[in-house]
């Protein structure tokens, strides 16, 4: 089983609210907490999904895009290996990328391992901390039903997240990942992200182009 | 590394496990207000802490899903810029300094109440009251009413009245609150003028659904962001010319014969018959049979009122009988199209004159030849029973984009003209309306005229806000404003949500009077609702001669250390939204869908500070220490709290109609009309905090002319009478306007000839396009570029950077520009320069972006903070690299013609032309931002100093 | 990579440790009267060695997990770097006091000696791996990491062992020309080593093989896309154009230009120091820019403002 979490970016307006209600329930979660710094001075903080905005091709053909960005929960996993003490380990069971923070000495290697970018060093508490699927909240059995899934995937205003197993073939994410192309994210590093992006699909136009010359000659007589 | 650890803020022993669901944890659910959008929210408290707040999966509004703001409320709860005791300006300081003293609520409330007493006693209008982004205006109206002074008004004017009287002059709706796109059917969604969030779950659950079902996006907006992103095809526009746009696509709609001729002919005015009588007052006025129908022209020639042609009203042709002439509206609307050709508008808008006969050609054809079919039979006004229900598939949503241009009331007129020739006004697949509209295009409400209505010690006869019929409801004496905003003035006669920007500066200017106090409830007018804000703060402390100052007293009821804040005399701290009793109300701004009318109440989560009350019970606590009438009846009490008024308050003594519409009745088993319950509040909660009417299949479409609908409106007291609401493609109440203009209105007119010149020229019955005032007002050659700013997603204005977890989200706005225009200016990304309009010049730091049309430049709207305010280090971002725009916003037009200030405001609805601005952008050698505001001393010193803030609810070990 | 002091102090003093023992095996056989010399340069290494292991500690942020360090032999470099150093530094401490308190007779000296240096190498070469089997560090996937930080040992090592013999008036034919040697080779890594800092750089574009479509991007600053350097260690502000050549231009005047005119136009004793120390602070820059000038592959989602002022990050 490998747990993971697709993204349609075409249907992710950048509104952050997975962003957020990550910050939201892990900061009190049996992960947190997820400190801030100098909160109302500065404006460092840590965020284990961080919504990113892209822009790209140029006017008037320019597009924009969103790309919220946590752990990607990768079958080969480099965080793993490197970690001197076994405190980032990847769960047998459900392949969920985890940190025991009681065994992490907050060397940091595990951070310059991972190719995305998605660990955060806690300096006050020493150690390293990044998304940990929600593990606290879908293996929660007082939880209800429909809490039972990542803040992030539940928040979503687009529903552009979709949780799910994708080892098993029938499942949502799968499906989606199969006939929508789904894509992973620095593919050449090796790493076998488990989270996978659905890309963009524009709805082409069907007006007929001889139509259009039609309209704008009967103006011009 | 260094840890900074002497500055360590947790809750006290992190480490404990405790279970979510212990003794100490429990779930309230509540009405969210960290937007205007009143989403359900579960609020999980734990030890008496917010832990975790989510979505209500059964809400109507966000089916489960929140936002960034609405998670990150927690934040806002424990924000440092919390008032937390009643205070008073200390003695010796100057207003504006922010230096209070703490008091006791006894001290606060007698002084105001003293004030109010005073004005009552006296004149009634020198007391202005202004309430910004309140959701309890149903409440906020009728203390304003009670209390006799005509000077209340929301946040409308400086918002969106453009759209929302476009729409009700038009449909008797409009969008958002008033109506919505019907993207489950849609196949085609065009959104315009809409930035990231307006409004923000309701519109990216619709589109998600559009994207699954692979129905068609198109944006049009002079930036793509957001919603744009999303677009299947974006249409970069120039600002301020919409209007162009929508007069070409009908024009080319009409000439290919793509519209919806019949939805035309039977349910709107495009059949009236308009009298050809230049010089006399009948001139364009809908001819009308003698029991007031309109009269139309069958297909044999023969004249009949509308209701009996059974909608086989001609469209087109020049009739005339008895020596007068008429013309359906229909056609001098045909008639003005034949200028507004693709190229002409390609001119004004910029965009591509193909690209304009495409996307007509596109939503023509998906309109006429992909109707929507539904097995719904239902029965129109004429007694025509329709044996299934057929829609348009094309949907429209737009906002602020066209409403805050000063030519945004025509240009939105234009878009429903446009709507209604498509046919897709509540039709499936089109707009919707949202309960309780429609109501009849305009609602038969409107304050009291005169004067004489607004006495000491007495109530104001009718409510203070509405929609003049015709000059004579006009609050003018000869050309003299009666309200302190002008609002219903020759100036702004459809100012349906008066005129809250123009207050300060005719106060200062005692401009129609000066007045005594000023009550300010929930809007940063120092700041980012201001414009000139410079000045604009220094009106609210300038003196008279001897010392006084010109507006005597400010009263401030805020939440916050906004900006405002520190301008008060005296400020009334309120709770947070997560500590009080409230309520989303029909007779506001309710939370219905198209799918049935809705209503939601707040309840408290957490107790509030010792020292804080609720905003709306200190009002009622005035209101009953002054016995307003309504408040104190024959020396008895009516209400003790807002808890009270939502429960009891009747909109009519006896009406059986209050703030909430479910649970009512003694029994609390009535809807809509039932005795106020005092239980009522408990229903709610128990209902997890809103109530929900699905409308039956048969009453869902076509409302505006669907019988069934229409008489179950009446029996609800939606409207007062079960008669079809014929929309109005051609506007008849404009052309009275008119009429006054050109001196031939038999009533109320105005005498200088400027006022009626301007009448005249903007109170066209049918749609055009016009230059914005102010975009005519300066020199293009000068100010080459258009400046617009956009809402950013996580923050809703500038109550945002308060929170520590949204501010890290955005705290700082570039002013993005396209290269191309950067490249032929000779500046560079990331270089400071200098912007400049007409009205004064700021800093601001250069960004490309290929997303923004190359005549625009834009940035983020109310992210710049003064420094200090809002419990935020004076060194932090947001006052150091974030800037204001608003202070080179010209509040006023150049002098003209007219006499006295024009505002910089459309001549229709006072609606302020916040995207109007023209600048030029040049190196700057200054590296910093500015102009700036001197900094204060922030509330809470100890929480800037926080290095380390790791936020938990857990408790033990 | 935000350089940091533990690791410059752990990896310069372990190369500097390590190259000095080496060169004390070395001079064991070519000079094996002068033990005097022998065991300054041991001394030191020991010194060097110890400072750099305790050094490391403060790497660690939670020596409560400290005892933890070594339960990955089998995967992490890391634990293997501890294992290997201590080991090392152990043996190097062995071999001085065998030599201190002579309590154990030469041979013994000699083989723990000669063993420390084997050790060392591979301590060295462990550290090195440790660095260079790092993907998604894009600038030191790359053999050129071990080598040059072989390349670092030696130059220290034996600028360290002239220096010292130096001040003890002593004279090591050789010394100079096997440091000239290495100055030589190290130079050749080090060129390569630069460009392919350049060529990591490049790779982190956001033209090439971030898996988004409709690339080039270019990535907008909205507030938490900027990095959070604090929380984000892996990466730092990008250097500018003008830091990166002086920092190289530095580098190369001390750890080449200097020596080798020392060496051969001053060419007396206190020139030699002279070489020895600017060798030394060479090689500080030379880890310095190894650790600052590196690019991690996240670099690609995060706008560089306080340096480059940019929206477009590459
Ligand atoms: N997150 C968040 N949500 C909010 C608010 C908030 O502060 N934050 N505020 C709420 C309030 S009070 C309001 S009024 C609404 C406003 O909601 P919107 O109407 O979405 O608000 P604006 O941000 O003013 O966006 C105006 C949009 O119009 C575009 N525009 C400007 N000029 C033109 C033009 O001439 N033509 C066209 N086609 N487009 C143009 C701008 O680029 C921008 O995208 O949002 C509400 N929702
Ligand atoms: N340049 C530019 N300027 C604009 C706009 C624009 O698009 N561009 N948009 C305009 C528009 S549409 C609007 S609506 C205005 C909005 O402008 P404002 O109405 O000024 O809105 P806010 O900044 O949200 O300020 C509202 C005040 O309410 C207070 N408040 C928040 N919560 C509570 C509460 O629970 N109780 C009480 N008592 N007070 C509370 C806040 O502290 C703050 O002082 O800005 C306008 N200004
Ligand atoms: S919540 Fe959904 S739509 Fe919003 S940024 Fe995250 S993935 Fe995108
Ligand atoms: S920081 Fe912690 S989790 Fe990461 S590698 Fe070091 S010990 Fe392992
Ligand atoms: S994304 Fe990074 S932290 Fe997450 S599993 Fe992959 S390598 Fe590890
Ligand atoms: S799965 Fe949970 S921890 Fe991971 S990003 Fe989503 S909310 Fe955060
Ligand atoms: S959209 Fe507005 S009301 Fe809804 S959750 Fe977000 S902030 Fe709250
Ligand atoms: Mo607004």
């Amino acid at each position: 089983m490998q747990l993971t979490i697709i993204t349609d970016l075409n249907k992710c307006v950048g509104c952050k609210s997975c962003q957020v209600s990550c910050k939201e329930h892990n900061t009190s979660g049996d992960f947190g907490a997820v400190p801030d710094h100098e909160p109302y001075r500065e404006v460092d903080g840590m965020w284990w999904n961080r919504v990113l905005s892209v822009e790209a091709g140029e006017y008037p053909q320019a597009s924009v895009m969103y790309l919220p960005k946590a752990c990607m929960h990768c079958y080969d996993a480099p965080c793993v290996p490197v970690c001197p003490t076994g405190a980032s380990y990847k769960r047998q069971d459900n392949g969920v990328v985890l940190i025991d923070y009681d065994s992490c000495i907050g060397c940091q290697l595990c951070m310059w391992a991972c190719p995305y970018g998605v660990r955060e060093f806690d300096e006050h508490e020493g150690v390293v901390k990044k998304c940990t699927m929600c593990i606290d909240r879908i293996e929660d059995e007082t939880l209800p039903e429909k809490d039972r899934q990542p803040a992030c995937v539940q928040s979503c205003p687009t529903h552009a997240r979709t949780f799910g197993d994708l080892d098993d073939p029938e499942s949502e994410v799968s499906k989606l990942v199969a006939r929508r192309q789904g894509f992973t994210l620095l593919p050449e590093l090796g790493a076998r992200p488990s989270v996978h992006y659905l890309p963009r699909r524009p709805i082409p136009h069907d007006v007929d182009e001889d139509e259009i010359d039609e309209v704008l000659e009967a103006n011009q007589s | 590394m260094a840890v900074d650890a002497e500055k360590v803020q947790r809750t006290p022993d992190a480490d404990q496990e405790t279970k979510p669901e212990s003794a100490s944890s429990r779930k309230v659910h509540t009405t969210c207000y960290m937007c205007a959008c009143r989403c359900g929210i579960e609020v999980t408290v734990e030890n008496e802490r917010i832990r975790f707040i989510s979505g209500i999966p059964e809400s109507p509004v966000n089916q489960g899903v929140w936002c960034a703001k609405g998670g990150a409320g927690i934040m806002t709860q424990y924000s440092p810029a919390r008032l937390t005791s009643p205070m008073m300006r200390a003695p010796g300081t100057e207003r504006g300094q922010g230096e209070f003293v703490p008091v006791d609520w006894e001290t606060a409330l007698s002084t105001v109440e003293e004030w109010l007493r005073d004005i009552r006693q006296t004149d009634p209008s020198r007391l202005a009251y202004f309430t910004g982004r309140d959701q309890m205006q149903a409440f906020n109206g009728y203390w304003a009413k009670q209390f006799g002074s005509p000077n209340w008004a929301a946040h409308g004017g400086f918002c969106s009245v453009n759209m929302a009287a476009g729409g009700m002059y038009s449909i008797g709706g409009s969008f958002w609150e008033f109506g919505w796109p019907d993207v489950e059917h849609a196949r085609l969604f065009i959104l315009i003028g809409v930035a990231e969030d307006h409004p923000s779950n309701p519109l990216k659950l619709a589109i998600a659904k559009l994207k699954d079902r692979g129905g068609r996006f198109i944006v049009i907006n002079p930036v793509r962001s957001g919603y744009g992103a999303l677009a299947d095809e974006w249409v970069p526009i120039h600002p301020g010319t919409d209007g162009a746009l929508f007069m070409a696509f009908m024009q080319v709609l009409v000439q290919r014969g793509l519209y919806d001729a019949e939805f035309l002919r039977r349910y709107t005015n495009a059949a009236a018959l308009v009298e050809e009588a230049p010089g006399t007052e009948r001139d364009g006025r809908i001819w009308r049979s003698d029991d007031g129908d309109m009269m139309t022209v069958l297909p044999n020639g023969e004249f009949s009122p509308f209701r009996k042609a059974d909608g086989k009203g001609q469209l087109e042709g020049v009739y005339t009988f008895q020596g007068r002439t008429f013309r359906p509206a229909f056609q001098i609307l045909k008639d003005r199209l034949e200028t507004c050709t693709p190229a002409w508008a390609e001119e004004i808008t910029h965009v591509p004159r193909k690209t304009i006969v495409r996307l007509a050609l596109e939503m023509g054809k998906m309109a006429m030849n992909h109707p929507v079919v539904l097995q719904q039979p239902w029965t129109d006004f004429y007694g025509t029973r329709h044996p299934e229900t057929t829609g348009r598939p094309v949907a429209f949503h737009a906002m602020r984009g066209l409403a805050a241009h000063t030519n945004g009331f025509q240009t939105i007129r234009a878009l429903f003209d446009l709507m209604m020739i498509l046919g897709t006004i509540d039709t499936p697949g089109g707009f919707l309306y949202k309960s309780p509209y429609p109501k009849p295009a305009p609602p038969p409400v409107s304050p009291a005229p005169n004067r004489s209505d607004y006495q000491p010690n007495q109530a104001a006869p009718q409510p203070l806000l509405g929609y003049p019929l015709s000059p004579d409801d006009l609050l003018v004496e000869e050309d003299e404003p009666i309200r302190i905003d002008e609002a219903y003035s020759w100036k702004y006669p459809l100012a349906a949500h008066g005129v809250i920007q123009n207050v300060i500066r005719n106060a200062h200017d005692e401009q129609p009077y000066g007045i005594d106090t000023l009550m300010i409830y929930m809007a940063n007018i120092a700041w980012n609702s201001s414009w000139n804000t410079l000045e604009t703060r220094k009106m609210l402390t300038a003196k008279d001669e001897n010392g006084n100052y010109k507006i005597p007293h400010v009263v401030v009821l805020d939440a916050y250390d906004s900006e405002t804040v520190a301008f008060a005399d005296v400020v009334f701290p309120d709770t947070t939204y997560l500590e009080r009793w409230d309520a989303a109300s029909l007779q506001d701004r309710p939370i219905s869908e198209p799918d049935g009318p809705a209503d939601s109440i707040r309840q408290p989560a957490v107790e509030p500070p010792k020292d804080v009350h609720p905003a709306a019970d200190t009002l009622i606590e005035l209101a009953n220490r002054l016995e307003l009438p309504g408040f104190v009846e024959n020396g008895t009490v009516r209400y003790h709290s807002y808890k009270d008024f939502i429960q009891l308050w009747e909109t009519a003594p006896g009406s059986k109609v209050g703030i909430l519409a479910g649970f009512r009745g003694r029994d609390g088993r009535s809807a809509f009309v039932g005795e106020p319950n005092p239980r009522q509040l408990e229903a709610y909660a128990r209902n997890k905090a809103f109530w929900f009417q699905p409308l039956p299949q048969s009453r869902k479409y076509y409302r505006m002319a669907n019988q069934e609908y229409l008489n179950w409106a009446r029996d609800v007291k939606f409207n007062a009478t079960n008669d079809p609401i014929i929309l109005n493609f051609y506007s008849e109440v404009l052309q009275t306007f008119r009429l006054a203009g050109q001196g031939l209105w038999p009533g109320k007119k105005p005498s200088d000839p400027a006022l009626r010149k301007r009448l005249a020229t903007y109170f066209d019955p049918l749609p055009f396009w016009h230059q914005p005032l102010e975009l005519e007002a300066s020199n293009r050659e000068e100010y080459p570029l258009v400046l617009i700013t956009q809402r950013p997603m996580t923050h809703y204005h500038s109550w945002g950077s308060q929170n520590a977890w949204l501010r890290q989200l955005l705290h700082e706005n570039p002013l993005f520009v396209n290269p191309s225009t950067a490249e032929r200016l000779g500046l560079k990304e990331g270089q400071w320069v200098w912007m400049e309009s007409r009205q004064g010049k700021m800093t601001a730091v250069l960004r490309y972006s290929d997303a923004v049309e190359p005549g625009t430049v834009w940035t983020w709207n109310a992210v710049a903070k003064a420094p200090g305010a809002w419990g935020l280090d004076p060194n932090a971002p947001e006052s150091q690299r974030a800037i204001l725009v608003n202070h080179i916003i010209p509040d006023t037009l150049p002098p003209g013609k007219l006499q006295g200030t024009v505002f910089n405001n459309d001549p229709i609805t006072g609606q302020a032309g916040w995207y109007d601005t023209r600048v030029r952008i040049y190196p700057s050698e200054l590296h910093e931002v500015w102009p700036k505001v001197a900094a204060r001393k922030p509330r809470q010193v100890e929480m800037t100093q926080l290095t380390y803030f790791g936020y938990s609810t857990r408790k033990g070990g | 990579m935000k350089p940091t002091w533990p690791l410059l102090a752990l990896t310069l003093l372990q190369g500097l440790s390590v190259g000095l023992m080496s060169v004390a095996a070395v001079l064991m056989f070519t000079h094996p009267v002068d033990s005097s010399l022998v065991f300054a340069c041991q001394l030191t290494a020991f010194t060097a060695g110890a400072i750099g292991g305790i050094a490391s500690i403060f790497h660690m942020h939670r020596l409560s997990a400290g005892k933890y360090v070594m339960r990955r032999l089998k995967t992490s470099w890391l634990s293997r770097e501890a294992l290997s150093t201590g080991v090392y530094t152990m043996v190097v401490g062995m071999s001085v006091l065998s030599r201190l308190f002579m309590v154990s007779p030469k041979g013994v000296w000699v083989t723990l000696s000669v063993l420390a240096a084997l050790l060392g190498i591979v301590a060295v070469y462990i550290t090195a791996m440790l660095y260079a089997t790092i993907r998604a560090m894009r600038s030191w996937h790359s053999p050129l990491t071990v080598l040059m930080f072989f390349g670092a040992s030696a130059l220290s090592g034996t600028s360290w062992g002239w220096g010292i013999a130096t001040v003890m008036h002593r004279s090591v034919p050789g010394l100079a020309l096997t440091f000239g040697v290495v100055l030589a080779i190290a130079a050749v890594f080090k060129i390569l080593q630069v460009r392919n800092f350049r060529e990591a750089e490049n790779l982190v574009m956001s033209t090439t093989g971030t898996g988004l479509s409709q690339k080039p991007y270019r990535v907008m600053d909205t507030g938490t896309t900027r990095a959070p350097y604090r929380y984000q260690t892996q990466i730092w502000p990008a250097l500018t154009r003008s830091q990166r050549i002086g920092g190289y231009g530095l580098m190369a005047v001390l750890m080449w230009l200097v020596p080798v005119i020392a060496l051969t136009v001053w060419n007396d004793p206190v020139s030699h120091l002279i070489a020895a120390v600017t060798e030394s602070l060479g090689l500080i820059v030379e880890r310095w820019m190894f650790f600052g000038d590196a690019t991690h592959s996240s670099r690609v989602w995060f706008t560089d403002e306080p340096k480059r002022s940019s929206q477009v990050v590459f």
